[in-house]
């Protein structure tokens, strides 16, 4: 061997010779020892939850996985967004209607449409639950000109129409009209919801 | 443990902002049917009225309705901004606390030409429960022509006397009926408005014989 390297192994052996030998104690070691783990908090306690939060931190992750939880989280949003949309928010649905409906949910009720047009062809029921889209809610013969369809609605005040064969708007003639709808043609209005004081 | 807790604060930022985003946009949804120009302008409404905390999503479901109706844009733009104004003039009336549902009801009856101190004098009468079957049954009278004047007392003077909405909705049924067997619609309603507070008075009158001091304190038999 020779000697740079001799001079090597000693010092790795003083090194070793240190990691071996054990330090010397002071008289309260123990003690501070203990205090220390004391003041430590504990795993899953709130304090390190909300030191987890607080402290500043950063983290490792795949490009094309951050992307893709980007994208799937929109995506989700989006839906969450049209979800709603489509559903007009429950007012506190203190109001009644007269005709039938059985409660399907807290704020929804299966509301019954219908519609006395013999000679018809089609009928659909348009309004603001479903965008005013005549093809959103097409309409049933379930009898000799008589047409009918029952859907969901939220809880609150709904204005609707029926189109006939695609061209001719008419208003419920069963149900409340609506005064003024800023186009000319008169809507009718529905109130979902029970009865209040009754 | 602290890799998946990581990404799960990371998904839960990045959905909350996602969702945030999507529903912040929900209320524009449909107004793709729109021409570029008619879009803009009622989007700009549409903003307006939601700084001002009023309801949107009506406004856009209006805007929707025209184009399915087949309006112009124009026309469109100025039904859009005359139910914004009346949603706005229709909370003015009956207050801050008011419900969507109420505004909008309220604002079909401005726009049918009801006084916004109709409005005030219905809040008045109901200053805890909704006033929505109310609306909704005067601005009925009023679309069937019944006389303004005439419609706001025969809605406003039941409601006072503590007419439920199911009573209110079938003196709506009444009128209707009266007027298609050949009524005026002014008499009418009227007609039907007096016979409701006839009919309440004699109840309370009723309900007041009935309740009489001998049965609040009953005379004990002698033996």
């Amino acid at each position: 061997m020779s000697d740079p390297e001799n001079k090597r192994e000693a010092w790795l052996e003083r090194i070793r010779e240190g990691y071996r030998s054990t330090p010397p104690l002071g008289p309260d070691a123990r003690r501070r020892l203990d205090d220390a783990l004391a003041a430590e908090p504990r795993p899953g306690s709130l304090g390190s939850i909300v030191r987890w939060w607080l402290e500043p931190r950063g983290f490792a992750a795949r490009p094309w996985a951050v992307a893709a939880a980007i994208v799937a989280l929109l995506g989700v949003g989006v839906l969450v967004g049209r979800i709603s949309s489509q559903h007009p928010a429950a007012d506190d649905g203190r109001a009644a209607m007269a005709r039938s409906g059985s409660a399907s949910a807290d704020s929804m009720t299966v509301v019954h449409f219908t519609l006395s047009a013999p000679g018809a062809a089609s009928i659909a029921l348009v309004g603001d639950f479903n965008d005013w889209d005549a093809s959103a809610t097409p309409m049933r013969q379930t009898a000799a000109g008589v047409w009918s369809v029952s859907i969901p609605l939220s809880h609150g005040r709904h204005v609707y129409a029926f189109v006939v064969n695609s061209a001719r708007w008419v208003n419920d003639p069963g149900a409340p009209l609506a005064p003024e709808d800023g186009f000319g043609v008169p809507n009718s209005v529905v109130v979902v919801g029970w009865p209040r004081g009754t | 443990m602290t890799s998946l807790l990581r990404a799960a604060a990371t998904a839960a930022v990045l959905f909350l902002w996602s969702a945030a985003g999507a529903w912040a946009s929900a209320d524009s949804q449909g107004l793709e049917r729109l021409d570029p120009g008619t879009r803009a302008a009622v989007t700009s409404i549409v903003e307006e009225a939601r700084k001002d905390a009023l309801p949107t999503q009506p406004l856009v479901s209006k805007a929707i309705e025209g184009a399915t109706k087949g309006a112009s844009g124009e026309r469109i733009v100025q039904a859009v901004r005359a139910y914004a104004e009346a949603c706005r003039h229709a909370r003015d009336a009956m207050g801050k606390e008011s419900t969507e549902a109420e505004i909008v009801a309220a604002a079909g009856a401005l726009q049918g030409g009801v006084p916004p101190d109709t409005l005030s004098h219905l809040r008045s009468a109901r200053p805890r429960e909704s006033l929505v079957v109310p609306l909704v049954v005067l601005s009925d009278l009023v679309a069937r022509h019944v006389p303004v004047s005439v419609a706001s007392v025969a809605v406003l003077a039941p409601t006072r006397a503590g007419a439920p909405d199911a009573d209110l909705l079938v003196l709506r049924e009444r009128v209707e009926k009266d007027i298609r067997s050949g009524v005026p619609p002014g008499s009418a309603a009227s007609l039907q408005s007096r016979a409701w507070l006839s009919a309440r008075r004699w109840q309370v009158s009723s309900e007041t014989k009935n309740e009489t001091p001998l049965s609040k304190s009953p005379r004990r038999s002698t033996p």
